[in-house]
C-alpha cells in the first residue's frame, strides 16, 4: 500500500485517494483544427514510463483537493507531493 | 411509508440512559440538538469577519477545530468548514452569516440532517478506531482540536477530538449508521 503526503493533510494511506492520470496532459485546440490523429493522441496516448512519473491525485476521503505525486512505476516510491498551484516537481533522477 | 430503524434510534428515543455500551467499555453516545452548517468560500477574509461579528469564532487552521462558547467550527477543505451550533439557532445564524457574506461569493447550506453526529468513547478507542482508518489516533498524534476527514470502516467519516484522550466525536453520512454501528460492534468484540 502507498502512503500519499496530501499538502494539506499529511501521510495517508493509498485507499483514501483516487488516481487521476499522468501530468501534464495538454488539450490541443482548436477543436476544428485538431486533426483525428492528434485527437487520439490527446484522448488514448501516454508515455506511461517505467521509472519516475508525475500523476494526479485526489485525495477522495480527505481534503477532496487534487494534488501531483511524484511516483516511480518501478518502485512505487513517491518523491514529492504538490499542489497544483505550486510548480510541478521535477521527474529527473 | 417504510420504517427505517436504526440501532441509535432506541439511543434517542431514551430507551436506554442515553449511550450504548458496545464492548470493551466502548461507548456511543448520539450528540444531541446540535444543527450544521457548511460553509464555502474562498473569500477567507469576509468568512473570518462574519464569523467573528456574528459568533465570535476564528477560522481554524487546516485540521483543525476552533470553538467560542456553543460554537464549534471544524476544518473541511481549504475552502470549507463544518460549524456545530444549537439546533435552535440553525436557522437564526445560517440567515445571518449569509446577509453578512452577502456581496461575496459564499455558501452557507443547512447540512443539519445530512449528517449524524457520535462521541465515542472509552478506553479500547484508538484501538478499535484506527483498525477502521488509516489515522494515528492515539492522544499524543491526534491531540485535542485535531479534525481529520477520513475513511472509517470504508465510509467517509470526519472525526475530530472534542479535548481529553478518552473520546472522539465522528460525523458520518446519515444512512451509514447501521453499517458504522456493526463495525464497531464486530471490531470491539473481536
Ligand atoms: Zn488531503
Amino acid at each position: 500500500m502507498l502512503r500519499i503526503s496530501c499538502p494539506w493533510c499529511g501521510p495517508r494511506d493509498e485507499p483514501e485517494f483516487r488516481w487521476g492520470g499522468e501530468v501534464p496532459v495538454l488539450r490541443p485546440g482548436p477543436p476544428e483544427a485538431v486533426s483525428d490523429s492528434a485527437w487520439a493522441q490527446y484522448l488514448f496516448v501516454r508515455d506511461n514510463p517505467k521509472g519516475w512519473v508525475r500523476e494526479r491525485w485526489v485525495h477522495a476521503f480527505g481534503c477532496r483537493q487534487w494534488l501531483i505525486v511524484v511516483r516511480n512505476t518501478v518502485t512505487h516510491e513517491i518523491r514529492a507531493t504538490a499542489r497544483l498551484t505550486e510548480p510541478l516537481p521535477e521527474v529527473t533522477p | 411509508m417504510l420504517e427505517h430503524r436504526t440501532p441509535f434510534d432506541s439511543i434517542r428515543e431514551g430507551e436506554d440512559p442515553g449511550s450504548a455500551t458496545i464492548a470493551r467499555e466502548l461507548i456511543v453516545t448520539p450528540v444531541r440538538d446540535k444543527g450544521l452548517l457548511l460553509l464555502q468560500s474562498a473569500c477567507l477574509q469576509a468568512l473570518q469577519t462574519a464569523l467573528e461579528r456574528e459568533i465570535g469564532l476564528r477560522l481554524p487552521p487546516a485540521q483543525q477545530a476552533s470553538w467560542h462558547g456553543p460554537y464549534v467550527l471544524l476544518w473541511q477543505t481549504p475552502a470549507q468548514w463544518l460549524l456545530q451550533l444549537p439546533a435552535r439557532e440553525c436557522d437564526s445564524i445560517g440567515a445571518a452569516l449569509s446577509d453578512r457574506l452577502a456581496s461575496a461569493l459564499a455558501a452557507i447550506t443547512d447540512f443539519s440532517d445530512a449528517l449524524v453526529a457520535l462521541e465515542v468513547g472509552g478506553a479500547g478507542l484508538a484501538d478499535v478506531f484506527m483498525s477502521g482508518c488509516s489515522l494515528d489516533l492515539r492522544a499524543d498524534a491526534f491531540p485535542p482540536g485535531r479534525v481529520a476527514r477520513t475513511s472509517l470502516a470504508d465510509v467517509p467519516a470526519i472525526l475530530w477530538n472534542p479535548g481529553g484522550s478518552d473520546r472522539i466525536h465522528c460525523l458520518i453520512e446519515r444512512g451509514f449508521e447501521t453499517h458504522l454501528f456493526a463495525w464497531l460492534k464486530g471490531t470491539a468484540t473481536r
